[in-house]
């Protein structure tokens, strides 16, 4: 038979002395050199992957279900949490098929029944688990980077309900802008933090199942402030059921920031209107007087009568410009 | 035999004085009626209009009661444009008020205040060419 040359670092945790030695010859038929760190309790396994650094390294674990410090279900558990990512094979006997079964669903691997073992199917179980192992990491280290994604958002993020329209999911970012806890938020609508204030148009866009992918809506968060949003959703599938999910950018200061400078713009047009209407129209009066005077002829009396309405053009401007004057100090204040 | 009124629209009476002594110089301009009320102006019209007579208006945007651009829109569709022209006159030399103004199918020309002899000259050759 031909040997298994890589090198496999195997735990096993068993009391029963001659059960071990069975595997360690079992071992050592179907892989030319298998490193075994041999634990005789639970304690001891614990103090290992505590204290030492080649307990990273190991690929497997063989683990006895009854052992003299614990056993059962607690066992595994324990197990399983001290050495996350690595696959755990249970070993057992006859008598506890049925608990044999159960322990797959705790997140064992999988089960061998010690009478039924031979080297072969002892090998087989290794490397299958090992293989299948460095699968199931890769695919939650995939999960993770898209869950960060999501997460991790800079710009608050929702997933709700297509049908109930119940928040399902939310992200960090949404949790620190709009006040709610996470748990607070998955008790909502989205209606709860759709402001009531949102003209009847950007309602319906957000509420109804027929979503377009881009809207403004008003939002409110839990302390009643109402934000402007500018809305971008997606209908995706979540564990299982129908949903949107939305990415929430707050234009409100954006907004503020263009009223604003709207404002000041009409405080301008204001100030031209004036230059052009207000303040020419004395000095109009001024010019065509002025023209009057030195090319018609003119009776004394309509001369002074010329000279009177010179006087009071002249006075409007003058009332005019300190007006002006006047207002500019109210604006500097 | 057709009749020519003129008709002069503005709150300021200063400036009536001095349209007044510039039409004067003028022999083309008929003696003008003058208001310093559109309201007031607009029954004028309605009393003295006839196919036989057409008004010419100098008519003042910026005034307190009834503005220029209030007046057009009440007149509007009340007179044949055969009847009534009208010259817009404004201290503004806004280019908005200068092209509202001349959208409107009674303006014939717009005139920025001071008013001047070459104004009233352009004026009498705009409006003879309508005739």
């Amino acid at each position: 038979m031909i040997k298994d040359n890589r090198v496999y670092k195997i735990a096993v945790i068993e009391d029963n002395i001659g059960d071990f030695i069975l595997l360690q010859e079992y071992l050592e038929e179907t892989v030319i050199s298998p490193v075994i760190y041999h634990f005789n309790c639970y304690k001891d396994f614990l103090s290992f992957s505590e204290k030492e650094s080649k307990f990273n390294e190991i690929d497997v674990i063989l683990l006895d279900l009854s052992l003299p410090d614990k056993n059962g279900e607690v066992l595994i558990k324990d197990v399983l949490k001290i050495s996350p990512n690595k696959p755990v094979i249970a070993l057992t006997g006859f008598s506890d098929i049925c608990f044999a079964v159960k322990t797959l669903s705790l997140g064992v691997y999988d089960y061998l029944i010690k009478d039924d073992l031979t080297a072969t199917i002892l090998y087989k179980s290794i490397i299958y688990n090992i293989e299948r192992n460095k699968n199931l990491i890769q695919l939650k280290e995939s999960e993770q980077r898209y869950f960060d994604l999501f997460e991790l958002s800079p710009q608050p993020m929702f997933v709700y309900s297509s049908e109930s329209l119940n928040i399902l999911d939310v992200n960090q970012a949404a949790i620190e802008h709009y006040g709610y806890s996470r748990n607070e938020f998955l008790e909502l609508k989205v209606e709860n933090i759709t402001s009531l204030e949102c003209n009847n148009d950007l309602k319906i866009n957000s509420l109804t199942k027929e979503v377009r992918n881009a809207f403004l809506c008003k939002h409110k968060t839990k302390n009643g402030r109402v934000l402007t949003i500018d809305v971008r959703s997606n209908e995706i599938e979540y564990k299982n059921q129908k949903a949107i999910v939305i990415l929430a950018n707050d234009i409100t200061e954006n907004l503020r920031h263009t009223e604003a400078i709207e404002r000041q713009n009409q405080i301008l047009k204001e100030i031209t209107w004036t230059q052009s209407h207000v303040v020419r129209a004395p000095l109009a009066r001024l010019m065509g007087l002025v023209e009057i005077l030195s090319t018609e002829k003119n009776s004394e009396s309509e001369k002074k009568e010329i000279l009177g309405y010179l006087l009071k053009s002249a006075q409007d401007l003058d009332e005019i410009i300190t007006d002006i004057v006047n207002k500019s100090k109210f604006v500097e204040l | 035999m057709i009749k020519y009124e003129l008709i002069i629209i503005d709150d300021d009476v200063i400036t009536h004085f001095i349209l007044k002594k510039m039409i004067e110089r003028n022999p083309f301009f008929p003696r003008p009626f003058f208001f310093e009320n559109a309201v007031d102006a607009i029954h004028f019209l309605k009393r003295n209009h006839s196919s036989k007579t057409r008004f010419l208006i100098f008519l003042d945007i910026n005034m307190p009661t009834m503005s220029g651009w209030q007046f057009l829109s009440e007149i509007n569709d009340c007179f044949s444009i055969l009847n009534l022209s009208i010259v817009m006159i404004s201290s503004s030399k806004d280019d908005i008020d200068i092209s509202k103004a001349l959208q409107n199918k009674y303006v014939i020309h717009f005139i920025t205040k001071p008013l001047k002899h070459s104004d009233l000259l352009i004026i009498q050759y705009k409006y003879k060419d309508i005739f």
